[in-house]
């Protein structure tokens, strides 16, 4: 969306018009689902998280002003619910006998690792995408982090430095390993494509 | 290739978009993270078919906000000022009812504790002239023998002249200690007005469903 446009819209569901967050939605909802999914490698918590993320923007977008740049103040958001979700389901892991998708939503990240061949195994068909998932599940919550905030929220590294409230240097040695990590645990499929 | 934490901010700072003149080492890295993600982009990147239902969802709730934000806006009432400070006189009151009535309990056991002092004395000054008296019953028969009714009757006026302040005291303490009991500590100036004002809210009430 054109930064103007963008403008207006904002300006727009600030005042509570509805038409303009669902362009908001339709412009951000499939980078900020892809950005959840990838977090937390459940479809059930994208969605759930997705849903969540558009009901801040509701209560929080007047709080927003023009002066920042709108997707790093929307992915900051997003940023902090996935920390949020991670810590409460490391906190409260769910019953083992309770599906990993189960209906009260908790994802259990402690087994994410172990279980993401499982999860959600017929919507990501395609064979490199489950293996990316399973390689960025054995990164460290941080590392992963700051590579899909940059990925999906396009912010750059002195906004992913403020973050992770972490010196900018050290904000692309994480990055710099992180890929080389995900370079390595895929392996040939990565090298393919 | 790594590089130190200065070289990571110089090729930070240029992928950030500033002109930066990077060395050989610094180049190779910032290329190597660019390619990096450049592979990565493709198998990233979630099918939209996958998003759909989320998005659909997210359509709802963000109409949903919307009609919570209106609403909400309909239901807030400015509050009167008067009625928060009547509301927070009120739980200043209640949070200081429970401590009346510590105090008052702690009143009642020292009035105990005191009382049995009290007791404990005055049973040992009453056992004196008891001792005295009776020695002096003892004499007597050696000087002039009396009737056995004579001395009973002398022996008990002693004792009851010795127990009667005794036992008055203890009246008046066991009397003393009930009423603190039963009667709490006096109502605040503050806690009067309340119940003042409550009264006057019942009778207004009262009236309109009489009128009625």
């Amino acid at each position: 969306m054109e930064p103007e446009r963008l403008r207006a819209v904002i300006v727009s569901a600030q005042a509570g018009d509805s038409g303009a967050f669902r362009e908001l939605l339709d412009t951000y909802g499939r980078r900020l689902y892809g950005y959840f999914l990838r977090a937390t490698g459940s479809h059930h918590d994208a969605e759930d998280l997705l849903g969540e993320v558009m009901l801040r923007l509701v209560s929080r977008l007047d709080k927003y002003d023009d002066r920042g740049r709108f997707e790093p103040w929307l992915f900051r958001i997003a940023a902090n619910m996935v920390r949020d979700r991670i810590r409460r389901a490391r906190a409260n892991p769910a019953p083992a006998s309770l599906s990993t998708d189960s209906e009260a939503g908790a994802s259990r990240a402690d087994q994410l690792m172990a279980e993401t061949g499982r999860i959600d195994e017929g919507l990501l068909a395609e064979e490199t995408s489950g293996r990316l998932q399973q390689a960025l599940m054995k990164l460290d919550d941080t590392t992963r982090d700051m590579i899909l905030v940059r990925h999906f929220g396009q912010m750059n590294y002195k906004e992913i430095a403020d973050l992770f409230q972490c010196p900018l240097g050290t904000a692309l040695a994480r990055v710099h390993r992180g890929l080389k990590a995900l370079r390595r645990t895929m392996g040939k499929d990565y090298e393919s494509d | 290739m790594n590089l130190t934490e200065q070289q990571y901010e110089r090729v930070a700072r240029h992928l950030d978009g500033l002109d930066m003149a990077l060395s050989a080492d610094e180049q190779a890295v910032c290329d190597e993270i660019a390619g990096d993600f450049g592979l990565l982009a493709p198998a990233l990147a979630v099918p939209a078919r996958e998003s759909q239902a989320g998005i659909r969802r997210a359509k709802v709730l963000v109409e949903i906000g919307l009609h919570e934000n209106a609403i909400g806006g309909i239901l807030d009432v400015v509050v009167p000022a008067e009625a928060m400070a009547r509301a927070w006189r009120r739980t200043q009151a209640a949070l200081a009812r429970p401590q009346r009535r510590l105090l008052g309990v702690a009143a009642a056991a020292a009035s105990v504790a005191a009382a049995a002092a009290v007791l404990l004395v005055m049973t040992i000054i009453a056992e004196q002239p008891m001792r005295s008296t009776a020695v002096k019953v003892a004499a007597v028969p050696k000087a002039a023998p009396t009737s056995r009714a004579a001395i009973t009757e002398a022996y008990l006026a002693s004792v009851s002249a010795a127990q009667d302040p005794v036992m008055n005291f203890l009246a008046a303490e066991i009397d003393q200690l009930e009423a603190d009991v039963v009667a709490s500590a006096p109502p605040a100036p503050m806690d009067m007005d309340l119940d003042r004002a409550q009264r006057a809210i019942e009778e207004f009430w009262l009236d309109d469903v009489i009128l009625e």
